[in-house]
């Protein structure tokens, strides 16, 4: 009995059997191409799934999320519910990222959603940190400050030297020319311009 | 005089002295044969198995026998013997269901049956992948979505895919019931005629799965198999 001839019929029909089941795992692929619609084509490792699809669906698994890709980009191709019909894009390495789009109104920093960037009807962007000076500026050297806003005040001061007489109600002053001042002064911060300007 | 002949592209046609042909409702018909001849050449590539004085011609392949004792054993399978075949993978992008069908058997040097439906083969999918493999296996997995539809080597050689419509059967004459087996669904007919008899039809009531004629030098007999 030629047990060898049985076994590959029984393993052709094993074969035929599972076959849908391949359709389930997740094969390592190239991106060749994203198109306008944001779909990638494909070009997997597997050389039983060459040339590979093309328009391939991206998920991100966020919603609301959108991704530009460099050409080459290392992904896992799969088959949404092992139909292969619907190729799509998931998982990701590193270096892969071009441009990475959130749509969103609100932007949570933290889990209770008192910390949040958020856009406002107006077109303005929102940042909101619920403590005093929660919000800060550096250049990652261990130097930063609170970012102030329009309306908060400030103070500053400076010294100068008197030129001249101080007549007060047409009477003369004790203070005479030479004498050093300390002035103080205190002011708010304008709305300013369009663009925020961060000094140097 | 033989009740069943085979032969090969030369057209010479030899008795067939004993076999069976096993025709699914679902996949390709086969057909275990003994000739009467020892000339093995003439019976390689496409056949034809005629049986009843020609009332009935089968067109298939021969995949698999050889001399024994001068006469030659030999397995037909139905249409051109090509499902096992291995095909590449191939990504689709809308793309019609008779498109893919075409491609496949095409790779597999087989045929579409011009009957089958339109509409079905005009159903179109937004993209597809064909994962290399047997043409058996990815002509499977193109059908897997559609579960109302099966396939099946028809007699002329093409294969047909759609949904059974389950036509009656052949009225046949001195049909005998010579056994019921109800645990298997399998009814031994006595019946002269009965290389009528197809799967996807209905006889008697009864939905036909599986219809199996054994030949031998001075009959064929029908054996039917039933249920869903």
């Amino acid at each position: 009995m030629n047990f060898d001839r049985i076994k590959s019929q029984v393993v052709a029909i094993v074969t035929q059997l599972t076959a849908k089941y391949d359709a389930f795992a997740l094969y390592p692929a190239v991106v060749v191409a994203q198109n306008a619609d944001g779909t990638l084509d494909l070009s997997p490792d597997d050389e039983r799934l060459k040339p590979g699809p093309q328009h391939a669906q991206i998920r991100l698994g966020l919603p609301g999320a959108s991704v530009t890709v460099k050409k080459g980009s290392r992904v896992l191709l799969g088959f949404e519910g092992g139909d292969l019909s619907k190729p799509i894009a998931t998982l990701w390495d590193a270096s892969s990222l071009d441009t990475l789009t959130i749509t969103a109104g609100t932007v949570n920093l933290n889990a209770s959603g008192d910390v949040a960037v958020t856009q406002t009807g107006n077109g303005q962007i929102k940042l909101i940190s619920p403590n005093p000076g929660g919000i800060v500026l550096g250049d990652g050297s261990g130097d930063e400050a609170p970012i102030a806003r329009v309306g908060d005040l400030v103070t500053g001061s400076g010294t100068g030297v008197l030129a001249g007489a101080v007549i007060i109600n047409g009477v003369p002053s004790p203070l005479a020319p030479g004498t050093t001042l300390v002035a103080t002064f205190l002011g708010e911060i304008g709305p300013g311009g369009a663009t925020i300007a961060v000094a140097d | 005089m033989a009740f069943a002949s085979l032969s090969g592209a030369s057209g010479a046609a030899y008795d067939v002295v004993s076999g069976v042909l096993t025709v699914p409702r679902s996949g390709v018909w086969h057909a275990d044969l003994v000739v009467d001849t020892d000339d093995a050449a003439s019976l390689s590539g496409a056949l034809t198995l005629t049986l009843g004085e020609g009332a009935s011609a089968w067109q298939g392949t021969f995949f698999r026998g050889g001399d024994v004792f001068g006469r030659i054993e030999l397995r037909m399978v139905g249409g051109a013997g090509g499902l096992a075949k291995q095909l590449p993978g191939q990504s689709y992008r809308a793309a019609t269901l008779g498109t893919l069908l075409e491609d496949i058997l095409a790779g597999a040097g087989e045929s579409l049956d011009v009957t089958v439906d339109a509409d079905l083969k005009a159903q179109l999918l937004p993209a597809w992948t064909r994962i290399a493999g047997p043409a058996s296996t990815q002509l499977l997995a193109l059908l897997a979505p559609l579960p109302a539809v099966t396939w099946r080597v028809l007699q002329g050689g093409t294969i047909w895919v759609g949904e059974e419509s389950w036509p009656d059967a052949p009225a046949l004459d001195d049909v005998q019931i010579l056994d019921k087996d109800a645990r298997v669904g399998r009814w031994p007919l006595g019946v002269t005629t009965g290389y009528q008899l197809l799967p996807g039809q209905v006889f008697q009531g009864l939905q036909l799965q599986v219809v199996e004629h054994t030949i031998t030098t001075d009959a064929i007999r029908t054996t039917i198999w039933f249920g869903s």
